[in-house]
């Protein structure tokens, strides 16, 4: 039996929002439960000035929506801060838009939410601004949400979809061709300080910042490395400039077939199993997972600042 | 650092050296001292050990297995001079006689064609003396003057630093050209990991990736196993995979009934990295500074 409540909303205006938000808030600071408001300045500002500053916890969605993997982290974090408490949540993620990729990976994630914490004691309600949000990131959202809250109060969702179809669906699209421009290498052997001169290489001529070049070198470490360690030869990896962002796409020839959400969830530190994909998440904005019988490709994306 | 000390570790010796070495546990004295002695003994050096220990009871060499301590002594290779033979006057260090001892010792090996001679002498007890450290001073001069012109031989003046003031030890420092410190437990050019002893853990230098997994396992479990706080020196570490990182991580949680596994210096780019993904390790994973405990 699912606990979590996980409901969305998609408003036109501020009072909509307020007359949505306030109550949603009230009922939970009355009912003893630990209140959390993630949302963009401009609502915090809204939600402060009219509820007071009571016992909500307020958060910046620019921080704590920055990517999906960050973002599970913290809600994961927030829940295990709050044990044995409900835990009451208004999330508006102010996405406004982004590339295809990157609205699939949070509509993933919004799918995500209801597999990973389906057993957590929350109520979570999600906002969307119908103003300036694009009609893919609206259209994902009506799919990852089991509840609406429209005028009449809540009801159930007729286009939800389970998540394991949101993933296939997502997984299911293949990744933009590598252009031709892009530079390539084999690689070949586990000690890949070459790698890292041929990526900080190339990214270099990009202006990448010395923080964005390190996440880049960690995250493609990890994934050529268990390219060669799981994976089977040939092994190469190619790297090119897209839109400002630095990619790098590593391909091997080996049949990988991931279980349940490969590093998306925070990894068991007693266990530790899954920390090296969950680390790459958490590094770069924007990471792609291929397989099939004819190979595994991971791409990723960091941008340069 | 003043700039015109060497730094060394033990095995990078050069004969003429005459090496300052202040170690602040008998853990420490054995692994360096040990090498010294070990690597002299096995590569047909002569070697000369001051002291009034018994020559069984020599740092690093105490119960060493394999090792056929009472050949080396039969065959003269090694000797252990007692104090008042080679730098007591009437129960006070004598550095004039310190001198002459060593420069007798020289020739004598050279006599007896050693390639090498390697000597040392743990000065602590001689601080304590009245007026020790002037004598002790002194007696650097004129060993100095011994060493440094030698082609063959070399020195190490050790002192228990546990034992002496921050002056004497930083006057002391001042008559030694050459500070000598542990020699690496794995240097293959691109990763180097160095025992530490004050804090006890690690120093890691260069490159550390899945090539290299294994050797780190090995050094972070033997240095782990005894207990304690445990610090990694990353301050010279230009890379670390996750899969290195997630290692630490498992060894703080193993050793944390026992202590902390500490991060010492890391690079901003890795302390970024190691807040963000260690998050999930905390508390187990702590960052700290490298200060002397």
């Amino acid at each position: 039996m699912t606990r979590l409540l996980h409901r969305a909303m998609v408003y036109a205006d501020e009072r909509a929002f307020l007359d949505a938000t306030i109550p949603f808030l009230h009922e939970g600071l009355v009912a003893g439960e630990v209140v959390l408001a993630v949302a963009p300045a401009s609502s915090l500002d809204l939600l402060r000035r009219t509820l007071g500053t009571g016992d909500v916890e307020f958060r910046d969605a620019a921080c704590w929506y920055a990517q999906p993997t960050r973002t599970i982290a913290a809600y994961s974090s927030f829940i295990d801060h709050n044990p044995g408490r409900r835990l009451r949540v208004l999330a508006e993620p102010g996405w406004e838009g982004g590339t295809p990729a990157e609205i699939s990976e949070w509509t993933r994630y919004e799918s995500i939410v209801n597999q990973a914490f389906a057993q957590v004691d929350a109520s979570v309600l999600c906002l969307y601004d119908a103003r300036g949000t694009a009609a893919d990131v609206l259209d994902g959202a009506l799919r990852t949400h089991p509840e609406l809250l429209g005028d009449s109060g809540p009801h159930a969702n007729a286009a939800y979809t389970d998540p394991a179809t949101v993933y296939a669906e997502i997984d299911g699209r293949p990744l933009p061709p590598v252009p031709p421009d892009a530079y390539a290498m084999p690689v070949d052997d586990i000690d890949l300080r070459r790698l890292r001169a041929f990526i900080g290489d190339h990214a270099g001529r990009h202006g990448i910042s010395s923080a964005r070049l390190h996440d880049l070198l960690v995250a493609t470490t990890e994934v050529a490395t268990n390219a060669i360690r799981h994976g089977l030869p040939p092994v190469t990896c190619r790297t090119w400039a897209d839109n400002g962002d630095v990619v790098v796409d590593v391909t091997d020839g080996g049949h990988w077939t991931p279980e349940g959400l490969p590093g998306f969830l925070p990894p068991d530190p007693f266990v530790r199993a899954g920390f090296g994909l969950w680390g790459v998440r958490m590094l770069c904005p924007l990471v792609q997972l291929r397989t099939g019988p004819g190979g595994t490709d991971i791409r990723l994306r960091v941008r340069t600042r | 650092m003043d700039s015109w000390f060497a730094e060394r570790s033990v095995g990078q010796m050069l004969p003429g050296d005459h090496a300052w070495f202040s170690y602040s546990s008998q853990e420490e004295q054995d692994y360096v001292i040990g090498a010294f002695l070990r690597d002299g003994l096995l590569t047909a050096d002569k070697v000369i050990y001051v002291t009034d220990a018994d020559p069984h009871e020599l740092p690093g060499l105490r119960g060493s297995d394999g090792f056929d301590l009472d050949s080396y002594l039969r065959t003269g290779q090694l000797a252990v001079l007692p104090r008042s033979e080679t730098c007591l006057t009437a129960g006070v260090l004598d550095p004039g006689r310190m001198a002459a001892s060593f420069e007798d010792a020289l020739a004598r090996a050279e006599r007896d064609r050693f390639r090498g001679v390697r000597i040392t002498a743990d000065m602590t007890w001689a601080i304590r003396q009245r007026s020790g450290r002037l004598r002790v001073l002194d007696c650097e001069a004129g060993v100095d003057a011994a060493i440094a012109p030698s082609t063959t031989a070399m020195a190490i003046c050790q002192v228990d630093r546990r034992s002496c003031t921050r002056d004497e030890l930083a006057a002391l420092k001042e008559t030694h050209e050459v500070l000598v410190g542990a020699d690496p437990e794995f240097d293959d050019g691109v990763l180097t990991i160095t025992r530490t002893f004050a804090p006890r853990g690690l120093r890691l230098t260069g490159e550390l990736d899945g090539a290299r997994h294994t050797v780190f396992a090995e050094a972070l479990h033997s240095v782990t196993a005894q207990g304690g706080d445990i610090h990694l020196n990353l301050r010279d570490l230009r890379f670390i995979d996750l899969g290195a990182l997630n290692m630490m991580a498992g060894a703080a949680i193993r050793m944390a009934s026992r202590g902390s596994l500490i991060l010492d210096e890391p690079p901003p780019d890795l302390t970024e990295v190691v807040q963000l993904v260690g998050g999930p390790m905390h508390p187990w994973l702590k960052i700290g500074t490298g200060a002397r405990p």
